[in-house]
């Protein structure tokens, strides 16, 4: 049986070599200036990247800029399935064991030395050794190099989604030069063989890039796709601003500080819309809105009051306030144009708002002024958002609720810690689009947010997802696993969150996803 | 020479007694003063009346009322959340004021204590400086936001932050007040005529040591409540939905060009308070400062 | 008055030792560490403990501040955990940004808080007193971000005169420095001046009414005289002081105004090493703060004596 994964990966390459084709109609290309290298791009984005070293970063701030520079074996398309980077062809052992890849030739790093296997290799023995994300490559047993342009990985037992674990651009698994490859965690700079090359970096509020004349675009695609595809950059210099203060981005974009602005607020967005020098767009994969409910702290330790607190939510409010009506109402969590998508969506208890049947089910639960504490971070003002409002709708129902406000990483500490709260507002920013797997160790396990000791129905549905090798075995077993979590109150999903962006009207080609992109856009 | 202090002490409180009268009289006839009162009656008023007058609830949120303009309806119009910003004021005026009041009572009181005693008695002055001043080298924001990170945000955090990071700055103001006044000519009569060291600090120095403290701590009542608004708008103030002015400000900073009403308003509200506060402190001290009264 | 200075600076060794232990015990109160957020929030327990076994935050509390404290006696301040340099390199480079903005703010307040205030003074129960005083006190009550947001949406959104963020460094274009400062200084500035104006004012005031004062003028000394040579030589004692207070008010307003206008301070350093729990950083920075503020207030101690001679340090 030829592996799934695989199959589906030839197809995805293909299609995108179609998309890639059709993605710009001639009618289009009639309308839009012919591409042009040369100029600048400063984008403005709300927060700094928190290392430059691929390996050891993980955020959306660090994809938004690393990108730019880095690319690996295997990343994600526009819709987050994995497609072939720097590898020009992956074999897949029948057992789902051995995994092949054959590398591009002639792909220069930006110290001007040509990739190869070995580098490839050294840098997954880094990335085992220093980064955050290391698990993924737990489960390697070994690797070998048979010649320059031959990767072979071999994993100590068959993990059929394998794949889906090393697409990630959360912390990539960069190809760096193996000369690099020794260094300690954060020593690194993004050097590899992305369309820019990194230039400097001040540690807090610019960042600097520039075209990387001899860059080797993947000549197997035919334009850009998510993270991958035939890239080609066309500025001659990229720069990223950290501005935090979301008038102060807008008043750069006005002021021509910036040509390009993240996380723009609607209602700028609205005003800069209406002037013929700017565009507006629409990032609607920027993540979820989610609330794990802790299930050990009284009150929600009670399947009644967990299921009184979401049926008593008006999902539509939350979401329309805490990102100023750019939202979608989803019950799962997975895009809705995700292959994954459940198929039992509108079953899900969601966005009830069903005050009456919330205070019966609390009268049933026998709760009396429990506490209940909501914590969330208010360094991102829509997690604080999403619990001030929720906290008001509970009230609505009789239930006693404090917010517990700490800063980002406080607040990550504190999630860690069942004795501490009830609920936590936070969001997946990747997740949704790269799939189930990236929930496993959220939902299911020892470390699963919401403190749940034994769900063997959970479990099984997880083992289910993980042998599965046909894609209709792995959407039963994902929809098991939501309907599960839904049934069950362990999460609550509140709905999917877009994010405004703008640029200058001169900026042509430019297409929201997950990270900016400045490959494939020029300026008129 | 116990008698001879005593009489002079009694002396003082004679003039005391008579002055009493006259500064009340130049307090009242004090225009500065008494707009200051003023304004301070009214936000006190506000804030211990205002729930009760105004009695919409300042939490109450809606999606159909965002972004709301003032109108007839919504007088200073509504944040993001659809909340009437007019109720939100009057029901944070009490918060404000409170954080004030206590930073201004703990640094005042504890000020006073550390910088008379470090001032007076220099054997001590060596020790109770060296922690000031490692306090003071902090800026003090920076001290705040650090203590309120690490306690969390709540109102008593914030006042526990702010009256750390302002009391060095209290205790050196008494302190170098005290300590020129130490050799002044009165101080030294006194000493010569037996005083007690408690006597001539509490009786003697501290008194004409207090106009400097005053000016500073309408000052630090006003670093107070700016702070406050301060420490919110970088996400360590009282915790939301909590109504307190500087949380206003901080939730309608990324609105301040599309809906400006929301950070205006209480921009105004906490000027208009500061203000008053000063312009009182400043009254007070025009009058009650012993220089002045020997005039 | 040397031998003063020198005892002081010796004296400022245990404050600076105070000021970190207070720092390293503050930060590790801070609920998160460095090697949660490196791992991130949805990291296990697992991948939390190798990053800080890494990072080496598995240690014993006092066996960190120990290596940390014997590092600093070598003059070093260790690594950013996340900066990817030196925590001294990075002080280095935020340091001019903070200096150039407190330097470019004082260079304002002085003269116009000193004027005004002497003015004030001079003109005691005049207009021109009601009118500056008036002024001050609107200058002290105005919160200082609500003003920088209000300054950014006059001049930088509708007139479009300054930029609204972001440093140029002096290096690269003295006219972009100063226009990249210019918003942020006088932000700043306003609530000094005013401060300091109020101050010079009560001083002055003070001093006028002092006996030696009303003696030079009770000779017949001009009253343009009198307040030139005695009143001025005493005001200088409170400016002296309120200088210093400046200093440190500036540093900390710098904490909320290099956020607003996304400079590359040492406020901005300290702020995100919080937010990152970058420990090196955090001490190191608040510690070259903390040395800058114990001399300037030494500064001011000295200067305070030399021009009070009724305060003596022996």
């Amino acid at each position: 049986m030829l592996d799934m994964t695989r199959r589906n990966m030839l197809q995805r390459a293909s299609a995108g070599l179609a998309a890639g084709a059709l993605g710009v109609p001639s009618g289009l290309m009639a309308q839009t200036p012919q591409p042009k290298k040369g100029g600048n791009a400063s984008v403005a984005m709300s927060a700094a990247t928190e290392t430059v070293d691929p390996h050891f970063s993980r955020s959306q701030v660090a994809r938004n800029v690393l990108m730019h520079m880095c690319e690996t074996l295997v990343t994600i398309d526009e819709r987050g399935s994995p497609q072939l980077q720097l590898a020009e062809k992956l074999d897949i052992s029948p057992d789902s064991r051995v995994f092949t890849f054959a590398l591009r030739k002639g792909v220069p790093f930006h110290n001007g030395k040509e990739m190869t296997a070995d580098d490839a290799k050294r840098s997954l023995e880094r990335y085992a050794r220093v980064s955050p994300e290391r698990s993924r490559l737990a489960n390697v047993d070994r690797m070998t190099t048979p010649d320059r342009h031959t990767l072979i990985v071999e994993l100590k037992s068959s993990t059929p989604s394998w794949i889906e674990l090393i697409k990630s651009p959360a912390s990539p698994m960069t190809i760096i030069p193996s000369e690099e490859c020794d260094k300690e965690a954060n020593k690194v700079l993004p050097i590899s063989t992305g369309p820019y090359s990194f230039v400097d970096w001040d540690g807090v509020t610019r960042l600097r890039g520039k075209r990387f004349a001899d860059y080797a675009p993947n000549k197997a695609y035919a334009g850009r796709d998510g993270y991958g595809g035939a890239r080609t950059a066309y500025f001659d210099e990229i720069a990223f601003a950290v501005v935090a203060e979301a008038s102060a981005r807008v008043a750069g974009l006005q002021s021509g500080q910036f040509d390009i602005l993240d996380e723009l607020p609607v209602q700028a967005a609205d005003r800069l819309g209406k002037d013929s020098q700017f565009k507006i767009y629409d990032q609607k994969t920027r993540g979820i809105n989610v609330v794990p409910v802790n299930v050990q702290k009284s009150p929600t330790d009670k399947i009644l009051v967990r299921r009184a607190i979401q049926i008593a939510l008006d999902d539509e409010e939350i979401m329309g306030i805490a990102t100023e009506g750019a939202f979608s109402l989803n019950p799962s969590f997975v895009y809705k144009d995700s292959e994954f998508y459940p198929a039992n969506a509108s079953d899900l208890v969601y966005n009830r708002k069903d005050q009456a049947r919330a205070k019966a089910l609390l009268a049933e639960a026998g709760y009396k002024d429990e506490e209940l504490v909501i914590l969330t971070s208010g360094d991102i003002p829509s997690l604080r958002e999403v619990a001030v409002v929720m906290s008001e709708q509970l009230k609505a129902v009789g239930m006693k609720v404090r917010l517990d406000v700490m800063d980002w990483p406080g607040a990550n500490a504190r999630r860690n810690d069942p004795t501490t709260h009830n609920l936590f507002s936070t969001a997946y920013a990747i997740q949704p689009l790269l799939g189930p797997f990236q929930y496993q160790r959220l939902v299911s396990g020892a470390g699963n947010w919401s403190f749940y000791k034994e769900d063997e129905d959970m479990e099984t549905a997880w083992r289910r997802l993980l042998a599965a090798t046909s894609a209709a075995d792995q959407k039963k077993a994902w929809q098991d696993i939501e309907t599960r979590l839904n049934s069950q109150v362990y999460q609550l999903k509140m709905g999917d969150r877009s994010v405004k962006q703008a640029a200058k009207a001169s900026i042509q080609n430019f297409k929201p996803y997950d990270g900016v992109r400045l490959w494939d856009i020029w300026k008129a | 020479m116990t008698d001879a202090a005593t009489t002079i002490g009694d002396a003082h409180a004679a003039a005391d007694h008579r002055s009493a009268w006259r500064s009340m009289r130049r307090l009242l006839s004090h225009k500065g003063l008494m707009i200051g009162a003023v304004v301070i009656a009214l936000v006190a008023l506000l804030a211990l009346a205002g729930p009760l007058l105004f009695t919409g609830d300042p939490l109450k949120l809606s999606y159909r009322t965002r972004f709301r303009p003032p109108s007839s309806e919504f007088w200073f119009g509504t944040d993001h959340y659809g909340r009437d910003i007019f109720l939100r004021i009057t029901h944070g005026a009490h918060l404000s004021l409170l954080i004030g009041v206590m930073v201004v009572l703990i640094t005042g009181v504890g000020g006073t204590l550390i910088g008379a005693v470090s001032g007076y008695f220099q054997r001590l002055d060596a020790y109770f400086m060296r922690v000031m001043d490692a306090l003071m080298a902090f800026p003090s924001l920076m001290l705040a936001i650090g203590i309120a990170a690490a306690l969390g945000s709540g109102v008593v955090n914030v006042v526990i932050a702010l009256s750390i990071a302002y009391l060095p700055r209290t205790a050196r103001v008494v302190r170098a007040s005290v300590m020129s006044l130490r050799h002044s000519e009165y101080v030294e009569a006194a000493r010569v005529l037996g005083a007690s060291h408690g006597r001539i600090l509490f009786r003697h120095i501290l008194p004409n040591s207090m106009a400097p403290l005053i000016i500073d701590l309408t000052f630090i009542f006003a670093y107070a409540v700016l702070a406050d608004a301060a420490l919110s708008f970088l996400g360590v103030g009282p915790p939301p939905p909590t109504p307190s002015w500087g949380n206003i400000i901080a939730e309608g900073r990324d609105y301040v060009v599309d809906a400006p009403w929301i950070t205006i308003f209480p921009g105004l509200a906490i000027s208009l308070t500061v203000l008053g506060l000063n312009l009182f402190g400043d009254g007070l001290r025009d009058v009650l400062d012993p220089r002045l009264n020997t005039m | 008055m040397l031998a003063y200075a020198f005892r002081r600076l010796i004296g400022a060794f245990p404050v600076l030792l105070l000021v970190s232990l207070l720092a390293f015990g503050l930060i590790h109160i801070i609920p998160g560490d460095a090697a949660q957020v490196i791992a991130g929030p949805d990291a296990s327990t697992d991948q939390i403990e190798a990053v800080r076994s890494t990072l080496g935050l598995n240690r014993p509390l006092p066996e960190q501040f120990i290596i940390w404290f014997s590092n600093l006696m070598r003059l070093d301040l260790g690594m950013s955990y996340m900066l990817g340099r030196s925590v001294a390199q990075a002080i280095a480079e935020r340091f001019p940004v903070t200096f150039l903005l407190t330097l470019y703010s004082l260079v304002l307040t002085v003269p116009v808080g000193v004027i005004a205030g002497l003015l004030a003074a001079y003109k005691h129960n005049r207009w021109a007193d009601t009118a500056l005083m008036t002024a001050a006190l609107v200058g002290v009550s105005l919160p200082t971000f609500w003003l920088s947001l209000m300054a950014v949406l006059l001049f930088s959104v509708q007139l479009g005169w300054l930029p609204s963020g972001g440093y140029v460094p002096l290096s690269e274009s003295v006219i972009g420095c100063l226009r990249s400062l210019t918003l942020p200084a006088v932000a700043l500035a306003v609530f000094q001046i005013a401060l300091l104006a109020r101050m010079t004012r009560a001083t002055t005031l003070e001093v006028l009414q002092q006996d030696y004062v009303r003696t030079a003028r009770a000779k017949g000394a001009a009253e343009r005289t009198v307040v030139a040579r005695h009143a001025l030589a005493n005001v200088l004692i409170p400016v002296v002081t309120v200088i210093g207070i400046i200093i440190n008010v500036a540093l900390s307003g710098a904490v909320v105004i290099e956020q607003i206008f996304s400079l590359p301070g040492v406020g901005q350093l300290v702020v995100q090493g919080i937010l990152r729990r970058d420990y090196p950083v955090i001490q190191g920075s608040l510690l070259a703060v903390a040395l800058l503020m114990v001399i300037v207030n030494l500064l001011v101690d000295l200067l305070y004596s030399y021009l009070d001679p009724r305060v003596k340090h022996d």
